[in-house]
């Protein structure tokens, strides 16, 4: 009896082994609104017997242990609501994450110019389409008029923001997708009158990276104009890419002047 | 037939205990819903990459002999002809660097090969052998192409008289309707989001369920399945949310969509739908379970990452599955065989 059972466990394992290894699909994320005033409403989905969702909320990795997904997150400040999904016969699914960035420091804020133009096909709805609100797809394609998009080494902005002097920080909103070429730039500097006030410069990007939201924070220097001007310099394609040394396209679809609190 | 699937679909869920079947009691991965469910075969139509290469696997045939034809823009062999066993039978075809639609058509017993080339912007009619018949180029006669490069046609589909329907999926969005002599007939569609025009006409094929003949045709980029009478006037739209579906394929009461992205169009997203005999989504291997609220369906999205990017499926007599797949890793075709 007992070499009966033996037989059977080392059937099973054997027929565990010849499965092949498949894996989940990351979780369907869906935000009412990326950007918000009050509160907003994170859903995550996964509609498959078994399955169980763990989520975190301060963009560290989830893993085994985060909280487990029961029902919609209601979130009222910015977070980045990172999610996978587990099940015991299936491949952890690979991690899906949607930033959602609270407007309740918001200060009023215009783009004037930007040298050079945007790319022919990627215009968006123009300039204002970085100031309307509006958050652009994951993919890019699916929201033309939300997404502006350069192939440049250097994108100069001015900036207007009537309400000088109470915003501390610059939010660049952006797309990284690299399997399209897009990228976060290098470095973003920002001026007053000639004078720098913040500059930030982003890691150079590691291999299979999902395609994701990404916000650039720049701190600034208290200020003394109504006028910004930013310096965006882009990455240059990793040797690992297929386009290894040619600058990487920059996708913006908003830009925020917020105070800090 | 009928009694041999009972059987098997019984056993199965008696040795899930009544949960939802994803491994068959020999390992096998199941996938699809309700009536349609098939085991699933990754390495069906696998060959040696250094004697027979694939880069894109973009359609599938059958023929009468019962042979699965597959199609490749690889032109060391654009087409592979394969039993039903995934043995490889003939390769032949060097011509065809943009080799994308597959069509078969038995006319007066003898079968040709309706290819679409989205480099060389024509149709090339072939023998099943790889003989050439015809090869069409831009239908300059329409009056709406002032170049070969706005044309860049996807998909075929011919009439029991002969008439060939040609997709422009991937230029101006026009179907073009030609007589079998090569006179063009009749030009409509066209690029647009108004409901008889097109979003990426992918895929075209003529549906003989009804009492009349019609064309279905996709508009990919839509989510949707546009019907047409023959003669081109719209006749109906067929909501598919999420579901980024490639070419239509009747068999029996249903239709077959090789579906290439989902959710929000992000890649390596696709599943397999299929509808029935009222258009309704009612399977999709590789994707959620298909559910409808007040005769809308609730978008799709993949919840396995078995299919990568299907691009065609092809249904055999005993309507088993196999599933081409366009950018997939230079992947041969899956086999999915109904259970």
């Amino acid at each position: 009896m007992r070499r009966m059972y033996f037989i059977f466990l080392m059937l099973c394992s054997g027929l565990a082994l010849a499965q092949p290894r498949i894996q989940l699909s990351p979780p369907q994320a869906v935000v009412d609104s990326v950007f918000f005033t009050e509160t907003t409403t994170v859903r995550l989905e996964l509609d498959f017997p078994g399955v169980e969702l763990r989520y975190t909320l301060d963009g560290s990795p989830v893993g085994s242990n985060s909280s487990v997904y029961k029902g919609p997150l209601a979130l009222s400040q910015s977070a980045t609501v990172s999610a996978k999904a587990f099940h015991p016969d299936f491949e952890d699914s690979p991690q899906v994450s949607i930033a959602v960035r609270s407007l309740k420091y918001n200060q009023p804020l215009s783009i004037t110019n930007a040298t050079p133009r945007p790319a022919p096909q990627y215009t968006g709805a123009g300039l204002s389409a970085l100031t309307d609100r509006q958050k652009g797809a994951l993919n890019f394609a699916a929201t033309p008029k939300a997404w502006l998009g350069w192939e440049t080494d250097t994108l100069r902005m001015q900036l207007n923001a009537p309400e000088a002097g109470k915003a501390n920080m610059l939010v660049f909103s952006l797309l990284d997708n690299a399997g399209a070429w897009i990228m976060p730039p290098a470095v973003v500097k920002v001026y007053d009158a000639g004078e720098q006030i913040g500059q930030i410069e982003t890691a150079r990007p590691e291999p299979g990276g999902p395609t994701q939201y990404h916000f650039l924070e720049v701190p600034l220097k208290p200020r003394s104009s109504d006028t910004l001007e930013v310096l965006v310099l882009a990455r240059q394609l990793p040797d690992w890419h297929d386009g290894a040394g040619r600058p990487a396209w920059i996708f913006l679809d908003e830009i925020l002047l917020t105070q800090k609190p | 037939m009928m009694k041999r699937r009972e059987f098997l679909k019984s056993s199965l869920w008696a040795a899930a205990g009544m949960g939802l079947v994803s491994w068959t009691s020999r390992g096998e991965l199941v996938l699809g819903h309700g009536d349609f469910r098939y085991k699933v075969d990754l390495n069906w139509g696998a060959l040696n990459a250094q004697f027979y290469p694939v880069k894109d696997c973009h359609e599938l045939v059958q023929d009468k002999q019962g042979r699965i034809i597959l199609l490749t823009n690889h032109t060391r062999n654009n087409v592979l002809i394969y039993n039903r066993d995934g043995r490889l039978l003939d390769a032949w075809g060097t011509d065809f660097p943009g080799a994308h639609g597959l069509t078969l058509k038995d006319e007066g017993g003898e079968e040709f090969l309706y290819i679409t080339d989205t480099e060389r912007h024509e149709v090339i009619k072939t023998t099943l052998n790889g003989r050439v018949v015809w090869a069409w180029a831009y239908p300059k006669a329409s009056g709406v192409y002032d170049s070969p490069s706005q044309y860049i046609p996807t998909e075929t589909a011919v009439a029991d008289n002969g008439d060939v329907y040609i997709a422009d999926g991937y230029g101006s969005q026009y179907i073009l309707h030609y007589n079998q002599k090569g006179e063009l007939l009749n030009v409509f569609g066209g690029k647009g989001e108004g409901e008889a025009q097109f979003l990426n006409a992918h895929g075209i094929c003529i549906d003989q369920r009804g009492q009349a003949p019609e064309l279905l045709i996709t508009a990919r980029q839509q989510n949707q399945l546009k019907r047409f009478g023959m003669d081109g006037a719209l006749k109906g739209v067929i909501d598919l949310p999420g579901a980024y579906i490639c070419r239509p394929v009747v068999h029996g009461s249903n239709v077959y969509l090789a579906t290439i992205w989902s959710g929000d169009g992000s890649s390596g997203t696709g599943f397999v739908s299929i509808l029935d005999e009222h258009n309704r989504l009612v399977s999709a291997p590789g994707g959620v379970a298909p559910v409808y609220e007040e005769d809308q369906l609730r978008p799709m999205y993949q919840v396995l990452r078995v299919f990568t990017h299907p691009h065609d499926v092809c249904v055999d007599e005993d309507e088993n599955l196999y599933v081409a797949q366009w950018n997939a890793g230079f992947t041969y075709p899956i086999k999915l065989t109904r259970v």
